[in-house]
């Protein structure tokens, strides 16, 4: 049955992804598309090739990867910090990315000089986002060998947040309304931010994560059965609870560099798959997880592209409200328990 | 803003109008007539001066109702536009206090407030309170926002507050023209009246060299972030200048009064038509950059002319001083005319920058 339904959810996703080249915020004839793809120009139309295959196509495989990188780093938390409310961001690591990105937005406005190097634009913000998720994951990695129980980091984890948004709110109080401009939109999330140039890179990091994540699967069905069977099965925890830090931070940080903040798919996604599987086990749930995940983030960036006036509907309005159902039956469950 | 402002009627003392008074007579008073600014009325008696700023959101509302019998000397400015009005004005003396110092370029006022003369009274959301009480100015002045619930407590504070609402004026000189009220606050009305004819005059001639010019380039404004791409609506004040510097907005026909955010997909589909393509960007511009930013770009062959905001004074200058971008723009759009811009902020794009 779990068979099926992983065959179903990668049908859906090859549809979905289809679906996103063909659709867009601006109307364009599906048989043009299809001509574009074959290499052909649409005659008195020369932005739209442009538009298709270096705006479409990066985009709907940013949202792929994202929605799947996403998702299996909240799966990977959950079952780590056996929390079922765990998410992304609840190890402080995209609050990291937020921080650096504040401050090259707020504080730099937008551009940076590093000898006689100047940078700007989208390439300084995905560099600031990258360190400051990377230098908050060297941090945890670091508190992590020093601290025993899961409880503990996960504590730290919170009040990095809440130290990386104070100064956030402090940058964001003094800065320009240009700036604070700038860093409300980049908070809203977009999968339109990775351009083919870029796109390499994003990938390669994401393909990486997310291959160290399968790895994991077998140390997570373990840690299923709690630490010190875990242990008796041969699982070294110290070991598994950084190979996992790293994963979700490489994750974390990738998505959140090159998307901006992503909420509630990695929170709801993992749910999703199980009460779609009615499994914990990870060798099912993982690649599930991926596919919902995937299918969710292609899903999103359909709807944001809804309005027909031109303007968009930004990611971050989209996620919660498909994610907030979902957490909302976590937690009643919970509390019926 | 809220729907029924509270009204403030403030006694300060007398001010003479001597301006432009070719307005029909209102019982007693003349009412000073604005030809372009829309959300004011201000009516000149012998002994005062009666101002109404109307809410620029709902036509029904008004933001403030002043009454002026002398012009103000101390005032709390929130903002660098209006700081470096008053220093054209010749009226440097009247700032008491000043908001978001950080963005005040004057070195009279930096100066001013190192030297404690004037005060510093944080940020202009959120001035500090005490500073205020202690500088216990005639009159605050800041910047409107629809439904930003005001000023909280520094409402209650009893001092008068001015809301400046000109940046809500749909046309560049309805929003230079706010000029001659702001004159008259600080008794300076001659001074203003003249800075605003010669605003308009010099604006008027562009504007008719412009539409004597035989082309009218495909102009496309501001480049995208994130995504989007924030452009000036059909009723903005933006749109009004490219028109009258004698462009074809691409979209001329945006509904809105303000900036509209469109999808960068659904903007490009029309910006490789543009013939110029001008942009404000906050630090160096690079089009390599942009367009490994936003691949999109790739199809927009259209000369870029910029303005590095950070190193030029756009932002403080123009306000009340439009023809001086007109100026710029029509250097721009309309080389064949021959108009050599005397303040330039925008240059074009090359290779090197």
């Amino acid at each position: 049955m779990a068979k099926y339904k992983l065959k179903f959810l990668a049908i859906d996703l090859i549809l979905l992804s289809i679906a996103n080249v063909l659709w867009g915020s601006l109307d364009i004839p599906v048989k043009d598309v299809w001509q574009i793809l074959c290499g052909k120009e649409i005659e008195g139309h020369p932005a739209w090739s442009i538009i298709v295959l270096q705006g479409r196509i990066p985009q709907m495989l940013t949202a792929l990867f994202t929605g799947t990188a996403l998702g299996t780093c909240g799966l990977l938390l959950q079952t780590a910090f056996r929390n079922p409310l765990a998410g992304p961001s609840i190890l402080g690591i995209d609050a990291g990315a937020n921080l650096g990105v504040a401050i090259v937005l707020l504080l730099l406005s937008g551009t940076a000089t590093i000898g006689s190097l100047t940078i700007g634009g989208h390439l300084l913000v995905v560099t600031a986002a990258m360190i400051g998720a990377l230098a908050i994951m060297a941090l945890l990695m670091l508190l992590s060998k020093m601290l025993r129980s899961q409880v503990m980091l996960l504590i730290t984890g919170v009040i990095i947040s809440y130290v990386t948004s104070s100064i956030i709110q402090l940058l964001n109080y003094s800065a320009t309304e240009q700036g604070v401009h700038s860093f409300v939109i980049w908070g809203m999330g977009n999968f339109a931010s990775v351009g083919i140039e870029r796109l390499p890179v994003f990938l390669v990091l994401s393909v990486i994560g997310l291959l160290l994540a399968l790895l994991l699967i077998k140390p997570l069905d373990a840690l299923l059965l709690g630490d010190k069977y875990a242990e008796n099965l041969g699982i070294r925890i110290g070991r598994v609870r950084q190979m996992l830090l790293l994963v979700t931070g490489l994750l974390t940080a990738t998505t959140t560099a090159f998307c901006g903040p992503i909420a509630f798919i990695g929170l709801a996604v993992p749910h999703l798959a199980r009460l779609m599987l009615g499994t914990s086990y990870h060798r099912i749930l993982m690649p599930a997880t991926m596919l919902i995940g995937a299918n969710l983030a292609l899903v999103c960036n359909l709807l944001s592209t809804l309005p027909r006036d031109g303007s968009i509907i930004p990611i971050s309005v989209i996620t919660p409200l498909i994610g907030a159902p979902v957490v909302l039956h976590v937690i009643l469950k919970q509390k019926n328990k | 803003m809220k729907k029924i402002l509270p009204l403030f009627l403030f006694l300060i003392a007398l001010i003479a109008c001597n301006g432009s008074k070719t307005g029909r007579s209102s019982e007693a008073g003349d009412t000073l007539q604005f030809r372009y600014a829309k959300n004011l009325t201000v009516v000149c008696y012998e002994d005062r001066m009666e101002a109404t700023i109307r809410n620029p959101w709902d036509s029904t509302a008004v933001l403030g109702k002043y009454e002026l019998k002398e012009p103000l000397k101390n005032i709390a400015v929130f903002g660098s536009v209006h700081c470096a009005l008053f220093h054209e004005l010749g009226a440097d003396d009247v700032v008491g206090g000043i908001c978001d110092l950080e963005f005040i370029n004057q070195p009279e006022v930096k100066q001013g407030v190192a030297e404690g003369r004037i005060a510093n009274l944080g940020n202009s959301m959120q001035p500090n309170l005490e500073q205020i009480v202690n500088l216990n100015p005639d009159a605050l002045m800041p910047s409107p926002f629809e439904n930003s619930g005001g000023l909280g407590r520094i409402e209650r504070l009893g001092i008068p507050i001015i809301w400046c609402a000109d940046y809500m004026e749909n046309t560049p000189l309805g929003r230079a023209e706010w000029i001659r009220f702001y004159g008259r606050l600080v008794g300076k009305e001659k001074e203003a009246d003249s800075i605003f004819l010669s605003v308009e005059k010099r604006y008027q001639e562009l504007c008719a060299k412009a539409q004597s010019a035989k082309t009218k380039p495909r102009l496309l404004p501001e480049m995208p972030w994130s995504g989007q791409w924030t452009l000036p609506g059909s009723g903005s004040s933006s749109t009004r200048l490219y028109e009258d510097a004698g462009a074809d907005y691409l979209f001329a026909n945006l509904k809105g009064n303000g900036g509209v955010p469109l999808s960068t997909e659904k903007v490009v589909d029309k910006a490789v038509e543009a013939d110029i393509w001008i942009i404000k960007h906050h630090g160096n511009l690079d089009r390599k950059q942009m367009i490994s930013d936003t691949p999109l770009l790739a199809g927009i062959k259209a000369p870029i002319w910029w303005c590095d905001t950070s190193t030029t004074l756009l932002y403080e200058e123009t306000p009340f001083h439009p023809e001086r971008l007109l100026e710029n723009l029509i250097a721009i759009l309309h080389p064949e005319l021959g108009i050599t811009p005397k303040y330039e902020y925008f240059r074009q794009l090359t290779t090197d920058n």
